[in-house]
């Protein structure tokens, strides 16, 4: 064996043997407490599971046990009792088959390292992991001092692929890098390079493109971050010594006190990354948000407690930097953290200031960094922490804080361009291997400072049978973009909803346009370099989460809002309900849960919600529609009605339905479930009727609302005549005039009623009429959208027919339909649809009917298809006349104008102008092909 | 249809999954092309036949399974023993593709589309309703496959389904 393995014990046979047997998978590794101790129970055994290799239930103990007492080695193979039969689970026996799979364990060790594979072999990872060698994963560190100072990187390739080597070594002590680090980018030990990939870390697990990668292959992976190593940082620091100084007692100069400040970064950095990522996880899984299955897996090493019990009094009596925090509702694990900011922020401030020779702009760079850790972590903290009492304050400080992050990050971007001036940092995408400095003697110390800080081979627990995902970490540059996308998606996504949805529609308007702003929008205007930070499903986890977590607590909608109130007014405001069915408590409350879950759809990625529509939506406003019907015929007979009175809670329960429909098709086109020009005809011709119904509905409902309006003026005037004519015959019969004296301002509106002509009096009713409210003014914009949608689909549905007319378009495979029937794809793909009573589901019948245009010549077709979308461009103008940039200056009243930014109208103008373009046929490249049969045609 | 009109590839042999003698060889196949690792596990558990092809070695397989339940969510796997009980209390059995892999040598020559077609009819002979299976969005030859030769439909896009990061589809064929 050549001497790099000369501490390795050859345990391939034992351990495949041991595998074959049974291997439980659940609790594979248990510490090394006492290299000779046996555990005495179960309980021992499973107490603190890092280090050790449990085998259990061992035929050949003998040599398990001549492993165990090997003096060359640092794993112990513990046995239970040979009395113990330990229950033989078949998965995991059959899985840890598979133990020499690299691409089922990726935190194996390869004995080749990974930087000596050329990019070509990179390239193919199935090849570069089959031909990889590796031994089994290295223990993690519980203090600074555990471990070796042998470099983590064994080089050799003399190893045989037939033999596993364990490592005599836990990880690389960090003791001897704890006690060297510098705030100097000459030094090999600089801060900032581990700091920066501490946070690139971070942002593999919750960050806007990548957001979900398993917490194991990301922030187990920094060693510093363990448990035992932090509260060994924190012990040797003295914290609350310090903190009970003000933490600024620092000498001015020397290397002593470089080092210190260097510590306190170090530990507020990496204390920081783990509060938030364990802040982020808690969010995701309070929300309990659908499938959120990457969030859902093991969080490896456990909570991570610095405060003991005895402690926790300690910290809630520390005094932040500022006062108002003590009121955030930290625990006290929180307030640590933003005191160990404080103090290592003024410690670095301190030591910039009163220093003039040193690296100004790498301690910049350190301060930028951890003050956007502490601004992030408050922002989350104060959304995760709302009350009744607090919503209104807390959101409007998150959304301060939001914002000052993402100028933390912007400044941040910006000065580390200065720092990466002296090559300070090189990524490959691995966080063991990064590093590469100006002198290049210096290059391999610190490749070795940061190989022992990220240690991707360390062992943790196998996440039971399934493979892990891979991790990606992304450049810097590409992590502060993603990071500032997801604090300013708080911002919109979640603080401005808390703060500005009032109603139920305007919060569903809301909700619905952030969904589609977190994939881009429906005009994607993502410059290409940042394509890759968006999402294309929708906004990131976190904020979802949060506002799942924050749509109804304290039994308020939004916390603030009684839900029943809220959706009461929904009902008079859309349906025109009348006042004394929205006091029917009970049926609004019935109400309340349906309606509940379409906000909480609009939480969820769009693929996810597609899903949740389907399976819990549309049944349950299927049984909804059934007791609206009875609810009106009951409120008919309660109040003497005629059988043909407007059936309000039904109309109003299908036309959510209809919405909910609606969006579940546009979802499928977006989705790409509806690939070829004859899926989409389908798909855009059912379109087509759930919005005409839609349209047909709120137009009905609009009626009702202006019929009971003008009766209600009417009314008025009725009885505003009768009093003007009493008080008048009043007068006359009184004795003296006293009228001339009190004629004010409203005897004078009076008179002009009563004296005006039939011709005034019908204009100032229909003007009466035209008065309407902000919300039904953003509800005619939502509306007026929703018929556009309707002539793009009625003429895309048109123009697929004439491009198949003029044969341009390939006719499907007729093996398609070897097995299956063009009808049977049809009914299955709306079969959803059959649970509900209205609008019935129409059949593929009705569809071959409503889509054949075989009887019109081409000619007339191409002009009905001109005609859908030039119908479509009359009503988006008539959208631009209203909408205005939002530089304009607004002068008119919210009812009769908006602005682009405006945060409660369903679209905004380059989506106007989107959908104009698309509207315009023949005058966009897009539309070649129209042009080309236009031409072809005529 | 009946056997006979199923498709041939000339010079190719399709047989039946016997014993686990043979799962070597399906490991083989579907370990080198496919992105996922596959455990032995996955391909024992997979019941029904995968069929494998063979001229002088095996050069391509299938792996299905059928689920019996009222529906997707609430299915069980299919024994022998259970297949009878499902047919005769009328439960809903849906056949499911886990693999399908063919050698490079041997794309192209229509192998990968006999073995589906065989699957397919067999999972209809056996009484199945459906077939669903997911496939990598990026995999536009095996989209196509599904799609325009057998009719398969997408039902579900299914986002970060793979270990490396990449999208699927979930793609069920209704059987007439």
């Amino acid at each position: 064996m050549s001497a790099p393995y000369k501490d390795l014990l050859d345990i391939t046979d034992l351990l495949r043997e041991c595998a074959s047997q049974c291997l439980s998978y659940s609790h594979p590794f248990t510490p090394s407490h006492d290299d000779a101790a046996q555990p005495d129970s179960v309980d021992d055994l499973t107490r603190d599971l890092d280090g050790l290799l449990t085998v259990t239930s061992l035929k050949n103990t003998g040599d398990a046990k001549a492993a165990a007492t090997s003096d060359t080695s640092h794993e112990l193979l513990a046995t239970r009792g040979s009395n113990t039969v330990a229950p033989v689970d078949l998965r995991d026996a059959m899985s840890a088959l598979e133990l020499g799979d690299k691409r089922m364990d990726c935190c194996e060790i390869p004995i080749k390292p990974l930087n000596t594979i050329d990019a070509k072999e990179k390239k193919d990872y199935t090849k570069m992991y089959d031909d990889l060698i590796t031994h089994p994963p290295r223990i993690a560190p519980k203090n600074l001092s555990d471990g070796t100072t042998s470099s983590p990187v064994i080089k050799s390739d003399n190893a045989s692929s037939e033999v596993t080597h364990v490592a005599k070594s836990p990880c690389p002590s960090l003791l001897p890098y704890w006690n060297t680090l510098s705030l100097s980018a000459d030094s090999s030990t600089c801060l900032l390079p581990l700091l920066l990939l501490q946070f690139t870390a971070l942002e593999a697990y919750i960050g806007t493109n990548s957001g979900g990668s398993n917490a194991s292959e990301t922030l187990f992976c920094m060693l510093w971050c363990h448990e035992g190593v932090l509260v060994d940082m924190a012990q040797r620091l003295d914290i609350w010594a310090e903190f009970n100084d003000g933490g600024k007692t620092i000498a001015n100069s020397g290397p002593d006190v470089e080092l210190t400040v260097a510590q306190w970064a170090l530990f507020a950095s990496t204390l920081g990354i783990v509060r938030i990522a364990e802040a982020v996880r808690s969010i995701v899984r309070d929300a309990d948000i659908y499938e959120e299955e990457d969030f859902g897996v093991e969080w490896d090493w456990g909570e991570m407690k610095l405060c003991h019990q005895e402690e926790v009094d300690k910290v809630n009596d520390l005094n932040t930097e500022d006062p108002t925090r003590s009121d955030f509702g930290f625990n006290a694990e929180g307030r640590l953290v933003d005191r160990v900011w404080d103090v290592a922020i003024s410690k670095l401030e301190e030591y910039k200031s009163s220093n003039s020779s040193v690296d100004r702009e790498t301690i910049e760079a350190i301060v930028l960094l951890l003050r956007s850790h502490q601004s992030f972590y408050l922002t989350i903290q104060l959304l995760y922490n709302v009350n009744e009492g607090n919503v209104v304050k807390f959101s409007e400080l998150a959304k301060k804080f939001s914002r000052e992050t993402v100028a933390l990050f912007k400044s941040l971007q910006s000065c580390l361009a200065n720092v990466a001036k002296h090559d300070l940092l090189a990524s490959d995408g691995q966080l063991c291997t990064v590093g590469l400095l100006s002198s290049p003697d210096k290059n391999e110390e610190c490749s070795l400072f940061l190989g022992a800080s990220f240690d991707p081979f360390v062992n943790r627990r196998l996440l039971g049978n399934a493979p892990i995902r891979k991790a990606r970490f992304n450049p810097i540059n590409s992590v502060i973009n993603s990071m500032s996308i997801l604090v300013s998606e708080l911002e919109w996504a979640v603080c401005d909803v808390l703060l500005n949805a009032d109603t139920f529609g305007r919060l569903t308007r809301m909700l619905s346009n952030n969904s589609l702003r977190g994939c881009g929008g429906a005009v994607p205007t993502i410059p290409k370099s940042d394509a890759e930070a968006y999402s294309q499903v929708g906004i990131n986890v976190l904020s979802r989460s949060l506002m799942l977590l924050n749509l109804y607590f304290d039994d308020k909608l939004l916390g603030q809002y009684d839900f029943v109130d809220i959706i009461g007014q929904n009902m008079v405001q859309l349906a025109a309900a009348p006042g004394a069915m929205v006091e029917s408590i009970g049926w609004i409350v019935r109400l309340s849960k349906p309606l509940y879950d379409t906000l909480k759809a609009l939480c969820f990625d769009r693929h996810r919600e597609r899903s949740f529509t389907e399976s819990v939506l549309i049944p349950a406003f299927g049984s909804l529609q059934v007791e609206a019907a009875a609810v009106d015929e009951m409120f008919r007979e309660a109040n003497d009605l005629d059988p043909a009175t407007t059936p309000y809670a039904t109309n109003y329960v299908i036309m959510q339905t209809l919405r909910l429909m609606e969006r579940h098709v546009g979802l499928g086109i977006e989705l790409g479930l509806y690939p070829h020009w004859y899926d989409l005809s389908q798909a855009f011709w059912y379109r087509d009727y759930l919005l005409t119904a839609l349209v047909n509905v709120h137009g009905a409902m609009e009626r009702v609302r202006i019929e009971r309006k003008l009766m209600e003026h009417q009314m008025k005037l009725e009885q505003e005549e009768e009093e003007k004519k009493y008080a008048h015959e009043h007068s006359c019969t009184s004795k003296k005039g006293g009228s001339k004296k009190k004629k004010g301002k409203k005897s004078r509106a009076l008179s002009t009623l009563t004296t005006s002509s039939p011709r005034d009096r019908e204009s100032l009713t229909i003007e009466a009429i035209s008065m309407i409210s902000p919300e039904s003014f953003e509800d005619r914009i939502d509306f007026t959208v929703k018929s556009v949608h309707r002539y793009v689909c009625r003429g895309m549905v048109r123009l697929i027919a004439a491009l198949h007319q003029a044969k341009l378009l390939k006719e499907p495979p007729t093996t398609m339909t070897l097995f299956t029937s063009e009808k049977r794809r049809f009914e299955k793909r709306f079969e959803v649809f059959s649970m509900l009573p209205h609008p019935s589901r129409l059949t593929f019948e009705e569809y071959k009917m409503g889509s054949d245009f075989s009887a019109v010549n081409r000619e007339d077709l191409i002009a009905s298809v001109k005609e859908c979308f030039r119908a479509g461009k009359a009503s988006v103008d008539r959208l631009l006349e209203v909408i205005l940039p939002s530089d304009t200056e607004v002068t008119s009243s919210m009812t009769e104008q908006r602005k682009d930014d405006d945060l409660y109208i369903s679209i905004r103008r380059e989506e106007i102008m989107a959908l104009a373009k698309s509207s315009h046929i023949g005058n966009s490249n897009r539309w070649w092909i129209c042009r080309r049969i236009i031409i072809i045609s005529l | 249809m009946n056997r006979s009109n199923l498709p041939t590839v000339k010079g190719i042999k399709l047989i039946d999954y016997v014993d686990e003698s043979q799962l070597e060889d399906v490991m083989r196949l579907v370990g080198q092309d496919l992105s996922e690792p596959y455990s032995s596990l996955s391909c024992a558990s997979l019941q029904s036949p995968p069929k494998t092809i063979r001229s002088s070695k095996p050069i391509g397989c299938v792996a299905c399974e059928i689920d019996i339940g009222e529906d997707d969510n609430n299915a069980d796997q299919l024994t022998s023993k259970t297949l009878n009980d499902a047919i005769i209390q009328k439960k809903v059995l849906t056949g499911y593709i886990g693999m399908l892999a063919v050698e490079i040598p041997y794309r192209r020559s229509g192998i990968g589309s006999a073995l589906v077609h065989h699957v397919i009819h067999r999972m209809k002979e056996m009484g199945c309703t459906s077939i669903r299976l997911e496939t990598e969005v990026s995999n536009k030859s095996a989209m196509r496959l599904y799609e325009d030769r057998f009719g398969f439909m997408r039902e579900e896009l299914l986002v970060k389904y793979y270990l490396n990061w990449g999208d699927a589809y979930r793609l069920r064929l209704w059987l007439d």
